[in-house]
């Protein structure tokens, strides 16, 4: 009962900010270019809550997008995406490369490609972005490969999925 | 002779056809169409709500005024009143009791709200969050009902469930008549920033609190026609509707504390200094900047000592739906006035040093803003003045609003900050005018209130800043939440306490609708004209969703039916593509002209011999989504210049799958595109382009880096 109330309180507190997007959504959109042989992943993260957990990982204020963003911040950005998203092709893991990053109002999109994947049938993809900070994050995956259009909702429940063509 | 040999073969045919099918029995179908109108949806109209959308001859509603005696207690930080209430039954029913909402009851320690929310052991928590979790007692914010008596002191039979009270009336009031009667009470304040909530205390380092005090009182419910008592349970989540009526308030607070409420100050004399009054009488002359009338160096000098000592502060608030305060020795308060339509209204801060810079430059001009801007599509203000204050949350009553930001310790903001700031300010101030005025029911129908008012709260921002970066509400913004898992996904039409994404459902998607209806659907005048005429007929008054969408339709001579089935029944996505596009020249010959298909493959054009001029492309449209849009092209010519034609959405009436249209060009055309705008909220946008579209955004992207 007691554990109840305040684990509810944690819940609510973001309930009642009743500006911001108040909803917690990532969306990775992958697609197979088969011409060059490689994994094209975009990624789009509301840049308040990338934000967020970046302050609170490194334990220093991070002000994305404005004068005083780090000069460096690709370097932790592509170390957060290493760390919170992995893909296994057809059963092997692989490695990305960070191609750069994108501001659009209230969203970053960061661009990574996986490079020499000679055919695919299956992509399995753990996508932990921001569910250790936003209990109520989404992450919403979109993909097409070899003209098949498969999607899949990663939660805290499920961090896992695998997409099959 | 000719037409009747053809009518003769087709006859063979249908009965041909007919008799192939004699065999199997087709089943019939209800009415699919998405065209279909929504009279069976929609409430009859009755003489209180006529079918033209507006408050009909037989219109009623209630009133209550309230006096109010509140103590607020810095030191034991606990709040407590006492209220005499008179309801007055407007209605033509017979009340046999009366419906108020106790809604601290929520923090009451009995309170079933924990109880609905699933949840699960985590793998670990700090130790102070463990503590408060596992080890102490419970937080009990719950009202502590003193007395309920008749206006001699007698006492009266109530009842409470959870979060309502009912008030068991001795004999049943009638149509016409008047109650009186008094509830005394008291309840422990909670920290807002530590146990969340739109009411409660900051509490600083220094030892200060900031109260920002609001759904502080037993207050009654709305009884109407609709629904009668409006007495749903409040779970912590979705707001609230109240009447409207009088309030005669009195705060007794702190000596050294300076406040802001709902009303008229009535004693300004007697809790205001001479040099603060002075400054008053400066800012109700000042249309262009704030004035500081209690300045920061004057409240970081108040907020070191604790005086023992009490003030009251007195109030009138004329024909207000409810009442809200914040007060604190923290606060800096300034002031400008705003012109509305000739009329003087003040715009109001209250705001602690740690809210400073972002608030002296940002609280009252964005509050001025929303009173132009909110005025400019609805109706004139009709009260004296709107507060914002630095109540960190965003929360809105009566001609106050706790807004959240604030500035770095130095007092330097980014551009982030600031618009976040505004953001809130602009849309709390904003609820001034939905639901305080435009009195819906936010419990049932949260988009009443909030999705019109994130709508407006757009056109106040860039009213604000001519470039504000506008984010929630553009219909681009809401493909990611309208295009994710459907099984997260409710309609509009759906209360707000069940539902995922309460955001992007009640605030996000009803703010796109309307500005999809705005700028692509109805165009500016027409919708302006109804939005206003919907503001205008329900000022005041409590509208339901039925109410809005005749309006719209009433002033404006447009069946939005589709459109309001589509959007705020359903959640079906936009997804319109071009599926082929077959290209024509024409041959003119002595007494006809035949069209001859040009198969080039992709959009170049080779016309054959004795070809005129023009250029002629069937296009075929397919709509893989669910709703019903229109079809907004962009064309391309070979010479590099553009063309646009937009079809109504009624193209799909007789299918909804896939239309063809012809179209004939004076010049050849490269590229046709689909809603090249992004303003109907596509979610798909691969299947927008003919020739489809080769270079994606990854690709685009990559060439960039590169350079």
């Amino acid at each position: 009962m007691r554990t109840k109330k305040l684990l509810l309180l944690f819940l609510i507190v973001p309930l009642f900010a009743f500006t911001a997007h108040k909803y917690y959504l990532s969306l990775t959109q992958i697609e197979y270019n088969s011409k060059n042989k490689s994994v094209e992943v975009i990624i789009n993260v509301f840049i308040d809550d990338i934000e967020t957990a970046l302050t609170k990982i490194h334990d220093k204020k991070f002000e994305l997008d404005t004068e005083k963003e780090f000069a460096d911040i690709d370097t932790y950005f592509f170390d957060y995406l290493k760390k919170n998203v992995k893909f296994k092709l057809d059963g092997k893991a692989y490695d990305y490369s960070y191609i750069g990053k994108e501001y659009d109002g209230d969203v970053v999109f960061f661009y990574l490609e996986i490079k020499n994947v000679p055919a695919l049938k299956e992509i399995e993809i753990n996508n932990t972005i921001l569910l250790k900070h936003f209990p109520e994050q989404q992450n919403l995956v979109k993909s097409k490969v070899n003209k098949k259009y498969k999607s899949l909702l990663l939660t805290k429940k499920e961090q896992t999925g695998t997409l099959k063509y | 002779m000719k037409k009747i040999g053809l009518l003769v073969l087709s006859l063979v045919f249908v009965a041909a056809s007919s008799f192939a099918q004699e065999k199997k029995t087709q089943q019939g179908h209800t009415n699919q169409n998405k065209f279909k109108q929504l009279k069976d949806v929609l409430a009859t109209p009755t003489s209180q709500r006529t079918a033209s959308g507006a408050p009909g001859k037989k219109y009623t509603q209630q009133k209550v005024d309230y006096v109010m005696d509140i103590v607020l207690d810095d030191d034991k930080e606990t709040i407590t009143g006492s209220e005499t209430i008179t309801y007055h039954n407007n209605s033509e029913d017979e009340l046999a009791y009366l419906w108020l909402q106790l809604d601290q009851n929520m923090r009451a320690a009995d309170s079933k709200t924990p109880d609905i929310n699933p949840n699960r052991i985590p793998k670990g928590l700090s130790k102070d969050r463990y503590d408060k979790t596992y080890e102490e007692q419970p937080f009990d914010g719950g009202f502590k009902i003193m007395s309920v008596t008749n206006v001699d002191g007698s006492n009266l039979s109530h009842t409470i469930n959870q979060t309502m009270m009912r008030i068991n009336l001795a004999k049943p009031l009638g149509a016409g008549e008047s109650f009186q009667f008094k509830i005394k009470w008291w309840y422990k304040i909670n920290n807002h920033r530590t146990q969340g909530g739109r009411s409660g205390f900051e509490h600083f380092p220094d030892g200060n609190n900031n109260y920002v005090i609001a759904q502080f009182f037993p207050r009654l419910c709305v009884y109407d026609n609709v629904e009668g008592w409006q007495n749903d349970q409040f779970w912590g989540r979705s707001e609230f509707a109240l009447e409207f009526g009088d309030y005669t308030v009195n705060i007794t607070t702190p000596d050294d504390h300076m406040l802001g409420a709902t009303g008229r100050l009535m004693n300004e004399s007697e809790v205001l200094t001479k040099t603060q009054l002075r400054r008053l009488a400066q800012a109700k002359k000042s249309y262009k900047d704030p004035v500081v009338i209690h300045t920061q160096e004057e409240a970081t000098k108040i907020e070191k000592s604790r005086s023992k000592k009490t003030k009251t502060w007195k109030f009138f608030a004329e024909n207000v739906r409810d009442y809200a305060f914040a007060t604190s020795r923290k606060f800096i308060w300034d002031g400008m006035a705003v012109d509305i339509n000739g009329k003087t209204v003040m715009a109001y801060s209250y705001y602690s040093r740690e809210a400073n810079s972002l608030y002296g430059d940002h609280s009252t001009r964005a509050a001025a803003q929303t009173l132009k801007t909110y005025s400019k599509y609805t109706f004139d203000y009709p009260y004296h003045k709107a507060i914002s204050v630095d109540g960190q949350m965003g929360m809105e009553y009566p001609m106050i609003a706790f807004n959240p930001g604030r500035p770095n310790a130095d007092g330097t903001y980014t551009d982030r900050m600031k618009y976040r700031m505004l953001g809130t300010t602009i849309h709390e101030v904003g609820h001034n005018f939905f639901p305080m005025i435009v009195n819906s029911d936010e419990r049932q129908w949260t988009w009443m209130d909030e999705g019109l008012n994130s709508f407006v709260q757009m056109l106040a921002m860039r009213d604000y800043e001519k470039d504000y970066p506008l984010g929630r509400g553009l219909p681009k913004n809401i493909v990611p939440y309208m295009s994710g898992d459907q099984s997260r996904i409710a309609p509009i039409m759906s209360k707000g306490d069940n539902v995922y994404s309460f955001g992007a459902n009640a605030y996000a998607k009803p703010a796109t609708a309307l500005w999809i209806l705005r700028e692509t659907i109805m165009g500016h005048e027409l919708f302006d004209h109804a939005f206003r005429t919907y503001s205008q007929r329900w000022m005041f008054k409590h509208p339901t969703p039925a109410d809005f969408f005749r309006s719209m339709e009433d002033a404006s001579a447009m069946d939005l039916d589709w459109f309001w089935r589509g959007w705020f029944y359903t959640t079906d996505v936009t997804d319109i593509g071009i599926k082929n596009v077959k290209k024509f020249y024409a041959k003119p010959g002595s007494d006809r002209v035949d069209f001859v298909e040009d198969t080039t493959e992709g959009a170049s054009f080779k016309k054959g011999k004795g070809a005129n001029s023009k250029y002629f492309y069937e296009v075929t449209f397919d709509k893989p989504g669910g709703l019903v849009m229109p079809i907004i092209i962009e064309f391309t010519y070979k010479d590099g210049t553009k063309g646009r034609k937009t079809y109504p959405a009624q193209i799909w009436r007789l299918n909804d799958k896939e239309v063809t249209k012809a179209i004939h060009s004076d010049k050849e055309i490269i590229n046709i595109t689909v809603d090249p705008d992004l303003e109907t909220a596509d979610v798909d946008m691969t299947n927008n382009s003919w020739p489809k579209k080769q270079d994606n955004k990854f690709g685009k992207f990559k060439n960039k880096v590169k350079g």
